[in-house]
């Protein structure tokens, strides 16, 4: 795996600045009677050409985290209720919906879970792929048409020319995510997030996609915070992986020496639930129970409960996510426990 | 698409057989000879009886209904007798009237609701959602007939504006058709706002934001075609209620359309008339849902090519 984008200390410039940056940002979803706190105080930062993977199981808070960078929270409901989010060092979070809807597509672009879905039944594709160019950049009629061509040859769309005119339903799964892929590198952005972007396809077919959005992203210097719950698909594709657990980052750092040597129980957990992933032959017990209720969080740690190193500590104070080694952090009162029990 | 019109077209072919099938018994059940009704309270029996021989009307009901149903393959419902001539003539003649009151009720309805439903889906639960959720509730529980005499009150005898009755000029036709309209306008509207918010949580709509689009136009152009599908359909199915609620106003207003002629035969007996006027009707419901569906599948090209 190649890590030579990665943005550890020692290669990156000190003062080099991020392209995206979370500041303690909290989420919470407010519905008639209750509030879930859906993120919590996380922090991270993507850095041009990097990627990103955030980690973690159904409803860590993962999707509302790439909603929030987009601004795309559902209105009433999603509350960024703490922390701010720069890019470029622009302060996003207080940003007007004008302001914000110059950066769409250009700056910040993304990409979703289900194509089929995320693509509108009753426009062709070639309308939907072209529309940001046609409406924001004033493109005429025929310069949108060829770059749209270009864009749906680009991501290996056979037969473009005929296939512009054709609705979302009339392409594959794979197609569809292609077709999806080009509209939101229509106006080469910045910063591509891409939610699980192959988790509705075939498995066959996952590799291609992956593979033609990490081959865009090295052609643009894109940063990619790919969203996943597949440790394969983070292993391969990322640089550093955040790993969430019910609203928290658990753990960040980079992708090898995290998966090689976990410094949070949560991740221990992760790993141990799919076995060719660990190389010794610690048994690990794989992570009973639930994950807590968001809408009343446990005390302490939010894992303790399903921790089997858990103390009266961990129950009654939150740990904070702290640097334990360069480029690496976990939010765990016994990381360094952990680790050392890890290592191999 | 041709296979699906054409087994559309079987299908309404039954569907017409079933109505004047209705029509012929239903004729026959209601109390009352028709020869008697025709002939006025002071015919002699022998006059009565050879009316019924000449009109056929004392056969088997089997035998009546062969040359009945002959007969309407034929296109020939019979003579008039109140009017004199054939019965589709005389429905031919009225069919213009209706068509217009009816379209013209709907295209009200249109015009009126789709602007209030939208309105009501930008802000649900806002002042102008519940102001016209409730006033458009208040008008679909309104009476038509009663609806139609206030505005004959209020409009030609107070004001002096419209005319109460007759056909023959645009203004003749405002309020037979603003009442026709009035108790669909509700439904539309709860139709359009609530298709408007279902598609307002799909995915496309976040992705369409995620271009920079402003609101507004995701609205018109993502999101309005996409609620409209299911808006189009019920449309559609309405469109038999408006002609047949078309034949109460007809009445109220004096308006010389298929619903007064169908009206008035019934009270004379005039089965030809009525028979025609029925058989017509549903031939023009089932050609409106066709050109509905055919719509529909232009609306949503995922039929449109599903099924050639
Ligand atoms: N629109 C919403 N209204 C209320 N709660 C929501 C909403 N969207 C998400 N949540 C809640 O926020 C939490 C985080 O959800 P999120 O979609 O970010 O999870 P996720 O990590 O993306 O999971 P998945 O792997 O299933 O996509 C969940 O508990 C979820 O129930
Ligand atoms: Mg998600």
């Amino acid at each position: 795996m190649e890590t030579t984008t990665t943005a550890t200390e020692s290669n990156r410039p000190i003062k080099s600045e991020p392209l995206v940056e979370l500041r303690n940002l909290s989420l919470e979803f407010h519905s008639r009677n209750k509030i879930a706190k859906a993120v919590n105080r996380i922090c991270l930062e993507v850095y041009h050409g990097e990627t990103l993977a955030i980690l973690g199981e159904s409803g860590s808070g993962k999707s509302a985290t790439a909603l929030a960078i987009m601004g795309l929270l559902p209105k009433p409901g999603g509350v960024i209720s703490e922390g701010e989010i720069f890019f470029e060092g622009k302060e996003l979070v207080r940003l007007s919906e004008t302001e914000r809807r110059k950066l769409y597509g250009e700056k910040l672009s993304i990409i979703f879970q289900d194509p089929l879905s995320a693509l509108n039944p009753v426009l062709t594709v070639g309308y939907q792929i072209g529309e940001a160019l046609r409406k924001r950049k004033s493109l005429s009629k025929n310069e949108t048409k060829k770059r749209v061509i270009e864009l749906m040859k680009l991501v290996r769309i056979p037969d473009a020319e005929n296939r512009y005119k054709q609705y979302p339903y009339q392409f594959s799964g794979g197609m569809q995510q292609r077709v999806m892929i080009a509209l939101a590198l229509a106006m080469n952005p910045k910063l591509l997030i891409a939610d699980e972007p192959t988790t509705a396809l075939d498995v066959t077919v996952q590799a291609q996609i992956m593979r033609l959005l990490k081959e865009l992203q090295e052609r643009n210097q894109m940063g990619l915070i790919l969203i996943s719950h597949d440790l394969g698909v983070v292993a391969e594709n990322a640089d550093r992986v955040a790993v969430m657990y019910a609203g928290h980052i658990v753990e960040i750092g980079e992708v090898e020496t995290v998966f090689k040597n976990p410094a949070h129980p949560y991740t221990v957990g992760l790993m141990s639930s799919i076995p060719s992933a660990r190389q010794n032959g610690d048994r690990l017990q794989s992570i009973e129970g639930l994950p807590p209720n968001l809408a009343d969080p446990p005390t302490g740690c939010a894992f303790h409960p399903r921790c089997s190193m858990a103390t009266d500590l961990c129950r009654k104070k939150e740990p904070l996510l702290e640097e334990i080694a360069p480029g690496r952090k976990s939010a765990c009162h016994f990381a360094k426990e952990v680790l050392n029990h890890e290592s191999i | 698409m041709a296979s699906y019109l054409i087994r559309r077209f079987f299908y309404s072919l039954f569907v017409i057989w079933g109505a004047i099938t209705i029509i012929f018994a239903v004729l026959r059940i209601i109390p009352g000879d028709p020869a008697a009704v025709m002939l006025g309270s002071n015919a002699t029996p022998e006059q009565i009886h050879s009316l019924n021989e000449s009109l056929g009307l004392n056969k088997p009901l089997f035998v009546q209904y062969g040359q009945f149903i002959v007969d309407v393959l034929r296109l020939d419902f019979g003579e008039s007798f109140r009017l004199g001539g054939p019965a589709l003539t005389h429905v031919l003649e009225r069919l213009p009237f209706t068509i217009t009151l009816a379209f013209t009720a709907i295209l009200f309805a249109i015009i009126i609701s789709f602007p209030l439903g939208i309105q009501a889906a930008r802000k649900p639960n806002g002042a102008a959602d519940r102001i016209i959720s409730f006033v458009s509730l208040f008008g679909q529980s309104l009476p038509t007939f009663w609806v139609g005499i206030v505005l004959i009150l209020i409009f030609s005898r107070v004001l002096g504006i419209l005319p109460s009755a007759g056909a023959g000029s645009v203004a003749h036709l405002i309020m037979p058709a603003f009442t026709l309209c009035l108790p669909f306008i509700g439904m539309i509207v709860r139709l359009v706002r609530s298709g408007i918010l279902e598609e307002l949580r799909q995915g496309y709509v976040q992705t369409a934001r995620s271009k920079g689009l402003k609101q507004n136009f995701i609205l018109y152009i993502h999101v309005l075609r996409n609620a409209l599908i299911p808006v189009v359909t019920v449309l559609g199915l309405l469109l038999g209620e408006f002609i047949g609620s078309a034949i109460i106003i007809e009445v109220v207003f004096s308006w010389p359309g298929i619903g007064r002629l169908l009206i008035n035969s019934i009270l004379y007996r005039d089965y030809a008339v009525v028979q025609a006027a029925i058989a017509l009707i549903a031939g023009i419901y089932i050609i409106l849902n066709l050109i509905v569906d055919i719509l529909y599948g232009y609306i949503d090209p995922r039929i449109r090519v599903e099924e050639s």
